[in-house]
C-alpha cells in the first residue's frame, strides 16, 4: 500500500508487536492446516484437549495470548510440530583424547575430573556392583 | 543420543534409579519435581545430549540433576526439590544413581538424600577410578562403556 498516512500509521508499531502478529499468524495458520489434515473441526480438538469449545475459538480466532504451554498442548493433542526453534550450533567439548588408530578415548584431565586427594581406597567398602544400561 | 547407564548392588534385584523412580513415580507431593525431572532426562537423552550446562551442581565426585538453572536454554528447576546423582563420562554417556528429597540446606542434612549422596559418592569414585586404571573404556561413538577385556557385562569390585 502506497498510502503515507498507512506507512506512518505502520511504523508506529513497534517491531515486537509486528513480529507476534506474525508469528500468531504463522501458528494458528499452520493449527488449522493440521485440523484439516486430520480432519478435525473446534469441536473435536476440544474434545481431545478436554476444553470448551468457545475457549479453542478463542484460540483459533487470535482472541487469545497463546501461551508456550497451550502451544504444548496443541502439538501433543495434534502429535505434531507447531513451532520449531533454530537450532543453535554446540561448540564440540572433548573431555576424552582419543587413542591413536583406535575408536577408543581415555580420559584426560579437566576441572570435572575428580580429585583423588581426598580419596582413600583404605577406607572405601568394598561392596561389588554393577554396571548396567538403565 | 545418550546411553544413560545406572549401578546395581550385586546382591540387589532393583538398580539405584529404579530404586529413584520406584519411590517417586506415585508421590503426588513431588510430582511437578518428579515430572521436570523425568523431562529433563528425556531432553539430554534424545535431544540435547549430555552439555556440561546440565551437569554443573557438582557435589564433591558426584553430580546432581537437576541443575538449578541452564542458562543457555533458560530452564529454572529452582523450585525443584529433588536430586538426582549422577556423573556425566561424556557427551553420550552418563551414569545415573540413586537420588532423593532435598529437605535441608546440605544433602548431607537431608534426611532422604544423605545416604544416596554418600553411596552416589562411592559409585563415582570407583567408577573413576576404573577408567583411569583402564578397566573401563569409554566408546564414545558409539555410546557404550565395556570393560578392559570387552565384556559388556562391568562389575566393578
Amino acid at each position: 500500500m502506497a498510502s503515507k498516512f498507512y506507512r506512518k500509521a505502520l511504523e508506529q508499531v513497534p517491531a515486537e508487536t509486528k513480529a507476534f502478529v506474525r508469528l500468531y499468524a504463522d501458528i494458528l495458520i499452520r493449527v488449522n492446516y493440521l485440523l484439516e489434515q486430520k480432519g478435525l473441526n473446534q469441536k473435536g480438538l476440544a474434545r481431545l484437549l478436554e476444553k470448551n469449545e468457545s475457549e479453542i475459538s478463542k484460540w483459533l480466532k487470535g482472541e487469545h495470548n497463546l501461551t508456550l504451554k497451550t502451544i504444548a498442548k496443541l502439538q501433543v493433542a495434534l502429535n505434531e510440530d507447531i513451532i520449531l526453534v533454530i537450532p543453535t550450533p554446540q561448540s564440540e567439548e572433548r573431555d576424552w583424547k582419543k587413542v591413536p588408530n583406535s575408536k577408543f578415548y581415555v580420559y584426560t584431565e579437566n576441572k570435572e575430573t575428580p580429585t583423588n586427594s581426598e580419596f582413600d581406597e583404605e577406607k572405601m567398602d568394598t561392596n561389588p556392583f554393577e554396571l548396567e544400561i538403565a | 543420543m545418550v546411553t544413560y547407564y545406572t549401578v546395581r548392588w550385586e546382591n540387589q534385584e532393583l538398580s539405584e534409579t529404579d530404586k529413584f523412580f520406584e519411590q517417586f513415580s506415585e508421590q503426588d507431593y513431588y510430582k511437578e519435581s518428579f515430572e521436570q525431572l523425568v523431562a529433563l532426562l528425556e531432553l539430554i537423552g534424545e535431544y540435547k545430549g549430555a552439555l556440561p550446562v546440565f551437569f554443573t551442581r557438582h557435589e564433591d565426585e558426584a553430580t546432581a540433576i537437576p541443575p538449578s538453572y541452564v542458562h543457555e536454554f533458560d530452564l529454572d528447576f529452582q523450585g525443584n526439590v529433588l536430586r538426582l546423582y549422577c556423573v556425566r563420562i561424556c557427551k553420550s554417556i552418563v551414569i545415573l544413581f540413586n537420588g532423593g528429597l532435598k529437605s535441608a540446606r546440605t544433602a548431607q542434612d537431608s534426611e532422604d538424600l544423605s545416604s544416596k549422596f554418600r553411596d552416589a559418592k562411592y559409585f563415582a569414585r570407583k567408577i573413576f577410578k576404573e577408567i583411569k586404571d583402564g578397566m573401563i573404556e569409554i566408546n564414545e561413538s558409539n555410546h557404550s562403556l565395556r570393560s578392559f577385556d570387552g565384556n559388556e557385562e562391568i562389575i566393578i569390585f
